[in-house]
C-alpha cells in the first residue's frame, strides 16, 4: 500500500464515517423531541 | 365505490431512516462498488464520487424526500399522485409520474431473482454442500472432480448451471426446481412484508435486519483483516489487498501482459469515464429517482422531520458502501487469489458468485464466512426489493382506489408475468442484462432528469427549501435549492448526455439482435402502455370528481387555501 493509498483511504473513510457519526449523533440528540410528537399512533390497517 | 383508506405513517424516525437506508443498501454497495474503485483508478475514483455524493446524491435526494412527503401529506402515496399534485395538478407531468412507475415494477422483477441466488448460496453453505464435493452433489452431474483448486472454473459452472445460464427453462427442471422454489420464496415475502403495512411490516423488518447486516459485514471485516497473509505468498498481504484497491497510482499494462508505463492520479481524473462511473454508481447505490424514496417519503408525518432523515439515510447508505463494502470484498480476493483475481472485478455477479466462493474455499472458517456473506447480500437485497413493491402497491391502491391486499395480489399477478420472462429465459442471463440495463441504468437517467426538472424549475426552489426547512431538527443549508436548481439538474442533464451517447447505440444494437431483449422490451412496451392508460384514466376520474386529494379526503378549495 503507498502513501497515496493510504491518504485516499484515510480520507474516503473520514468522510464517511465522519458524516455518519455526526448524522447519528444528531438523530439521538433530538430523539426526545421525535418521541414528543409519536404520540400520534399510526393509523394504518 | 371509493374506498377510503386510512392514512398510514412511519412508526419513527429511526424507522424511516432505516427503511431508506436499507433500500438503498444492496448488491451494488458490496460487490459494485469496490470493482468500480478498483477500475477507475482506486484512490483516485473517490474524488469524483464525492463531488457526485455532494452535488448528485444529497440535493436530488432531499429534493426526492421533499415531494414525497408534500405529495403524501395531500394523501398521494405514489409517483402519479406525487408529480401531478406538486406540478400543480397538471395532466402532463401526471402521466410521466406514471409512466415512472416502469422503473420499480422492472428492476423487481429481476431484483428478486438475483436475492433468491443469495439466499440459496447462503443455504447452501449452512448445508455443507457449497464445498467441491458438493458440487457434483448439487447439480447431479458429478463431472466437477479434477478441476483446478481455486480456478473459478468449479464456481462459474456452478453459477451457470444454478441460474439457469447454460439453457433457458432451466430453472423448470428438477436440477432448477430448489432455485425456482427460493425465487417463489422471494416473491411472497416480499409482497407480504408490503402487504402488512408500512409500520408493521417494512419498518419492523428494516429494525431487525439493518443490524444483522452490520454484524454480518464487521464478522466479514475481522475475519479478513485478521488473516495476515494466509498464503505466505508476496504482494497477497491484507495491506497489499488494500492498496490494491485504493492506490491511486497503478502500473500500465500492455496486451501481453508487461508493464509500459504507470498511471498517476491525473491520469485517472483526466479521464471523463471515471467521473462518469463514479456519478453512475454513485446514482445506483443511493436509489434516486427510481420511486422508492418518493413513496417512502410520503409516509412521513407531516411536520416531521426530513433534512435529517433524509442525509441520515444517505450517511448510512455510504457508511455501508465505502467502509464496509471497501474493506470487505476486494482485500481477500487479492490475499488468496493474487492479481489474477482482478479479472472477477468487473462484474457484480463474478465477483460476488465466482471469485469470492473460490476465497472462502480457501480462506479459514470459510465455509461460516460464505454462509454470513450471502445472508447479507440477501437481507439487504430484502430491504431494496421491498421499496420497490410499495410503489407498485401505492399505485394501484390510488388507481383502482381498492385495498392493500387487492393492490398487493394485483401488483403480485404482474410482478409473476414479468419476472416469467427472467426466469425462463436464462440463457447467457440475457433477459435479466436487458432489463437490468434499460430500468436500472437507463430509465432513471431519465426520470431523474424530469423528477429533479418538476422539483427544480415547475414545484419551485422556494417551495423545495420551504419544504425541506418544515419540521427540520437541523438547519438545512439555504442553497441547497439553488444547488439542485442550477447544479445538480445541469450535472445530471450533461452526465446522461454522455452516458448514453457512450452506451446507448450499442446496446440498441445489440436488443435488436436477440430475441430475447426484444422480448423483454416488449413487454416493457406493453407495461408502459398499461401505465399510460392508467394514469390518464386515473387523472380523468380525479378532475372529473374535482378532487384533489388522492383518497378525495379535500376539496380542490380547501387545498387550494392550504397550499
Amino acid at each position: 500500500m503507498t502513501w497515496g493509498g493510504w491518504v485516499s483511504m484515510t480520507a474516503s473513510l473520514a468522510i464517511v464515517i465522519g458524516l455518519f457519526g455526526w448524522c447519528c449523533y444528531k438523530l439521538v440528540v433530538t430523539r426526545e423531541t421525535q418521541d414528543a410528537d409519536a404520540p400520534e399512533e399510526s393509523t394504518e390497517r | 365505490m371509493r374506498n377510503k383508506p386510512r392514512h398510514e405513517h412511519w412508526g419513527s424516525q429511526i424507522g424511516v431512516v432505516l427503511a431508506v437506508a436499507g433500500s438503498a443498501v444492496g448488491l451494488g454497495n458490496f460487490l459494485r462498488f469496490p470493482g468500480q474503485v478498483v477500475n477507475y483508478g482506486g484512490g483516485a475514483f473517490m474524488i469524483p464520487y464525492v463531488v457526485s455524493l455532494l452535488l448528485v446524491a444529497i440535493p436530488i435526494s432531499m429534493s426526492e424526500w421533499a415531494l414525497g412527503r408534500f405529495a403524501g401529506r395531500h394523501g398521494y402515496h405514489s409517483p402519479l399522485g406525487m408529480y401531478y399534485v406538486a406540478s400543480g395538478r397538471k395532466r402532463g407531468w401526471g402521466i410521466v409520474g406514471g409512466m415512472s412507475m416502469c422503473v420499480p415494477f422492472v428492476i423487481d422483477m429481476y431484483y428478486i431473482f438475483v436475492e433468491a441466488w443469495c439466499l440459496f448460496y447462503a443455504l447452501k453453505y449452512l448445508g455443507g454442500m457449497l464445498e467441491p464435493i458438493g458440487l457434483g452433489f448439487t447439480l447431479g452431474s458429478g463431472d466437477f472432480a479434477g478441476m483446478r483448486l481455486g480456478s473459478g472454473d468449479e464456481y462459474e459452472r456452478f453459477f451457470n448451471a444454478t441460474t439457469g445460464a447454460n439453457q433457458n427453462g432451466a430453472l423448470f427442471s428438477r436440477a432448477g426446481a430448489p432455485l425456482l422454489a427460493t425465487t417463489i420464496f422471494c416473491v411472497a415475502i416480499n409482497f407480504l412484508l408490503v402487504y402488512r403495512g408500512v409500520s408493521k411490516g417494512i419498518e419492523k423488518f428494516s429494525k431487525r435486519v439493518a443490524p444483522l447486516i452490520l454484524l454480518c459485514a464487521l464478522i466479514m471485516i475481522i475475519r479478513v483483516a485478521t488473516l495476515g497473509n494466509p498464503l505466505g505468498r508476496p504482494g497477497q498481504s491484507f495491506l497489499d489487498g488494500l492498496g490494491f484497491m485504493w492506490n491511486p497510482t497503478r502500473d500500465v499494462y500492455n496486451a501481453s501482459g508487461e508493464i509500459i508505463g504507470r498511471a498517476s492520479v491525473w491520469t485517472s481524473l483526466l479521464n471523463p469515464e471515471t467521473w462518469l462511473a463514479a456519478t453512475a454508481q454513485i446514482f445506483y447505490s443511493v436509489s434516486i429517482c427510481i420511486c422508492a424514496v418518493c413513496t417512502y417519503a410520503s409516509y412521513v408525518r407531516p411536520k416531521d422531520d426530513i433534512a435529517l432523515s433524509g442525509l441520515s439515510a444517505t450517511a448510512t447508505n455510504e457508511f455501508c458502501e465505502v467502509v464496509l463494502g471497501g474493506l470487505m470484498a476486494i482485500p481477500p480476493a487479492i490475499m488468496f487469489l493474487g492479481s489474477r483475481a482482478a479479472d472477477g472485478f468487473s462484474s457484480s455477479f463474478q465477483l460476488g458468485f465466482i471469485v469470492l466462493p473460490n476465497v472462502f474455499e480457501l480462506m479459514p472458517l470459510g465455509q461460516l464466512c460464505g454462509f454470513v456473506f450471502f445472508f447479507l447480500l440477501f437481507s439487504a437485497s430484502v430491504t431494496s426489493s421491498m421499496s420497490l413493491v410499495l410503489p407498485v402497491v401505492a399505485f394501484f391502491r390510488e388507481a383502482f382506489r381498492c385495498s392493500r391486499g387487492a393492490s398487493v395480489l394485483l401488483g403480485a399477478a404482474i410482478h409473476l408475468v414479468g419476472a416469467f420472462i427472467v426466469i425462463w429465459f436464462t440463457k447467457g442471463l440475457t433477459a435479466l442484462d436487458t432489463y437490468d440495463f434499460w430500468f436500472a441504468n437507463f430509465a432513471p437517467f431519465l426520470f431523474a432528469i424530469f423528477q429533479t426538472g418538476l422539483a427544480a424549475f415547475v414545484w419551485g426552489t422556494a417551495k423545495l427549501r420551504e419544504e425541506i426547512a418544515l419540521g427540520s431538527k437541523i438547519k438545512p443549508p439555504t442553497f441547497l435549492a439553488f444547488v439542485v436548481k442550477y447544479l445538480s439538474f445541469p450535472y445530471l442533464v450533461v452526465i446522461a448526455i454522455f452516458w448514453a451517447s457512450k452506451n446507448l447505440k450499442g446496446r440498441v444494437l445489440a436488443t435488436m439482435q436477440d430475441y430475447v431483449a426484444q422480448l423483454s422490451i416488449g413487454f416493457f412496451l406493453l407495461l408502459l402502455a398499461f401505465l399510460f392508460t392508467l394514469s390518464v384514466v386515473t387523472i380523468r376520474r380525479w378532475r372529473a370528481e374535482g378532487i384533489s386529494d388522492g383518497y378525495g379526503i379535500q376539496t380542490e378549495k380547501e387545498d387550494n387555501s392550504r397550499s
